[in-house]
């Protein structure tokens, strides 16, 4: 073994410090970044009557948020017929429009599926009396008074984007198994009511396996008719596609030779083990 | 203000019930179409939301029933499925006043209760 001078140590650790202190920061900065990253994709709506005002939100916009998709209404009724067809991740809402004004536009979007988070920015001339209280009372979430600036619209994105929202969605990504929207549409506004929406499919599901058990051990075709029925209802109801594919074969079967052919309880049975164990851990 | 609801999928019954409690609304849980015939006659029910396709009495079966009935000016609210047209021309033909999809919105259907109940 080389000996070791005492100098040498003392760089080294010095040195070993510093870097790991280095690889700190930089680790830090990136999670900043990932964080706030306006390369992904949002989708935008904009509405203003204003040609010139809409260009130039469309340019700062596109400055920001280099990938965002803008969707663009000239009206209040056009606004809430563009959210009903589209996802979108926020909404700049003149309120002073013609047709439909911003304010009776955002009371129809919060009645919409899905549009009772997304965030909608009031675009006000700033000096109508008691227009910021009717804009809260319609559901609309911050204000931007005209004439404005890069910077508003910029601190306005990045404060009400959900940039951890598409990290979000791939990692529950449970493909055909569990299309998580469909639990979200029945509880969204509600956390506690979400997790009870869970534990009654969990339930029904567990009740469920018993009960086709049985049936299938009694050689029971019509109670099996039945049991694929009901537990299809639930499946679509929650979202589970494939589940709900496979107990409408039983639910359509015409014997019992059928069933065993095709294996289909115990395909039903691995089927409901999985989403169980998916929706325990969303 | 009491709504009955039939339906025999226990997550929806249980969503609507969880949204128009929250409305203020009081509720009867009926599971099968019989229970809800029955229901209907022996209390006061101001609304009603019924599925289409159930055990023992189907949805179209309680229309036709409410409509007979002591109860006949009821409002009724018909829940189907996807590919149901046909019964839900047949439900308004016997006197339902409004339906939604499933998979519908609470919300919406909260909506379209309180314009019922005015």
């Amino acid at each position: 073994m080389k000996p070791i001078k005492s100098e040498e140590l003392f760089d080294t650790l010095r040195k070993t410090i510093i870097d790991s202190k280095e690889i700190q920061t930089i680790e830090i900065e990136n999670q900043e970044e990932i964080s706030q990253d306006f390369s992904k994709q949002f989708h935008i709506l904009i509405a203003d009557d204003n040609l010139v005002n809409m260009a130039l939100n469309q340019q700062i916009i596109k400055n920001i948020a280099p990938n965002s998709i803008l969707y663009t209404a000239a009206n209040g009724a056009e606004a809430v017929s563009i959210c009903q067809e589209n996802k979108i991740d926020l909404i700049l809402m003149d309120i002073q429009m013609p047709e439909m004004n911003g304010i009776e536009a955002t009371r129809v979007i919060r009645l919409l599926n899905n549009f009772q988070e997304t965030p909608i920015i009031a675009v006000t001339a700033g000096n109508v009396k008691g227009e910021k209280e009717k804009c809260l009372d319609a559901g609309l979430n911050d204000f931007l008074a005209k004439p404005i600036r890069e910077k508003d619209i910029f601190d306005v994105l990045e404060k009400w984007l959900d940039f951890s929202k598409k990290e979000k969605n791939e990692t529950n990504d449970f493909g055909n198994h569990l299309d998580l929207s469909m639990i979200n549409n029945y509880t969204k506004d509600d956390e506690s009511f979400r997790k009870m929406f869970i534990e009654i499919i969990i339930n029904e599901l567990e009740k469920s396996v018993q009960e086709f058990e049985t049936y299938f051990n009694k050689q029971n075709l019509e109670g099996l008719n039945q049991l694929g029925h009901k537990v299809k209802g639930t499946a679509k109801t929650a979202g589970l596609t494939i589940l709900a594919d496979l107990t409408e074969q039983i639910e359509k079967s015409t014997s019992i030779n059928y069933l065993q052919e095709n294996q289909l309880i115990i395909k039903v049975k691995t089927e409901i083990e999985l989403v169980i164990n998916y929706l325990k851990n969303i | 203000m009491q709504i009955l609801i039939a339906e025999d999928d226990e997550l929806i019954l249980k969503t609507i019930e969880h949204k128009l409690k929250k409305e203020g609304y009081k509720v009867v849980l009926t599971r099968n179409g019989k229970e809800a015939i029955s229901k209907i006659e022996n209390e006061d029910i101001d609304l009603i939301i019924t599925d289409i396709m159930m055990p023992f009495a189907s949805g179209l079966e309680i229309i036709s029933a409410v409509r007979k009935s002591k109860n006949s000016e009821t409002p009724m609210i018909i829940l189907s499925s996807l590919g149901q047209e046909d019964v839900v021309v047949e439900a308004f033909n016997l006197g339902a006043n409004d339906f939604m999809v499933k998979p519908f919105s609470p919300i919406e259907l909260s909506v379209r209760v309180k314009k019922l109940l005015k």
